[in-house]
């Protein structure tokens, strides 16, 4: 009954376990915020994630002019998993974005999100003028850009979950029971600054490519 | 002379790894350039302090990558070739 889940690598279990109490708080989180009236002021928990929201909106605002309200669930929505995702070495779990396949699924999310909503919002003829940017011959170099800048940001985050692993790893190989000590200090450098950084890092950057693709 | 066995070519897996995290030097380069330039548009302008370290360290993380292209070279060349 649980070969499916004893058979998943670690990584994508951990995906699945962040995935799903994510889904659980945002739920609570909604509910509440959605049976608070407009005189109420929110307080605790919905207080923060309100702010949080606000501040993510005005984030967006200064890319995107016309279809910030469109894109920015979905950027924060992914904001958030990353944040939680690369920071997963701190509950146990291994970090999802150190599997491979969980990294290029992200950098195949960025090419589909940035090219179907192009399509969608410029029509295919106005997206193909895009590609032809100063003249037709440059079509075969717009392509490849548009195909390795997603490859790179899946890619980028792997390096850096993996190298942040294979460090901890080593360094507690050498030291043995002495890492105690020097423990703390790398896991906050690798787990949380880097991570965080790196969460920040694929968003921003999928906010300006799909800005680029996006807007006029 | 040599004999080209599996231990000379996990050898030379090896030393093709060693060399591909030579690659660190350049991000290395660029990341202290980096941090040298922001340390001084923050002694010229204290106010933008925030502003200015966000941008830096934004863009050290994006510099950052070309190295992790020649740590997962390395990688690679141990753990699917070498072992």
């Amino acid at each position: 009954m649980f070969s499916f889940w004893t058979e998943l690598s670690s990584g994508l279990r951990a995906s699945v376990l962040i995935t799903t109490a994510l889904a659980i708080v945002f739920v609570i989180v909604g509910a509440r915020v959605s049976k608070l009236k407009t005189s109420d002021a929110p307080g605790g928990i919905t207080l923060i994630f309100v702010m949080i929201v606000e501040f993510i909106n005005e984030n967006q605002r200064e890319y995107f002019s016309k279809y910030w309200r469109v894109f920015t669930p979905l950027l924060f929505t992914i904001f958030i998993y990353l944040a939680f995702a690369n920071t997963a070495a701190l509950w146990g779990l291994s970090a999802p974005l150190s599997n491979l396949n969980v990294a290029l699924s992200f950098s195949l999310f960025a090419f589909g999100t940035i090219q179907i909503s192009a399509l969608i919002i410029k029509k295919p003829w106005g997206r193909m003028k895009d590609l032809m940017d100063p003249n037709p011959a440059f079509l075969p170099l717009n392509v490849i850009g548009e195909i390795s800048t997603p490859f790179a940001m899946g890619l980028r985050l792997f390096g850096n979950l993996v190298s942040g692993s294979i460090i901890a790893v080593l360094v507690y190989a050498v030291l043995g029971w002495l890492g105690v000590f020097i423990g703390p200090a790398l896991h906050a450098v690798f787990d949380i600054f880097f991570g965080v950084v790196q969460a920040y890092v694929y968003y921003m950057l999928l906010t300006i490519f799909l800005s680029m693709a996006v807007e006029e | 002379m040599y004999e080209f066995t599996e231990f000379f070519a996990m050898g030379m897996a090896f030393l093709g790894a060693g060399i591909a995290v030579l690659t660190g030097i350049g991000p290395g380069i660029g990341q202290g350039y980096a941090a040298g330039k922001a340390v001084e548009a923050i002694g010229r302008q204290p106010e933008a302090a925030g502003t200015i370290r966000t941008t830096m360290i934004i863009g050290q993380a994006l510099a950052e990558t070309t190295g992790l292209y020649g740590l997962l070279v390395a990688i690679f060349l141990i753990f699917v070739n070498g072992l």
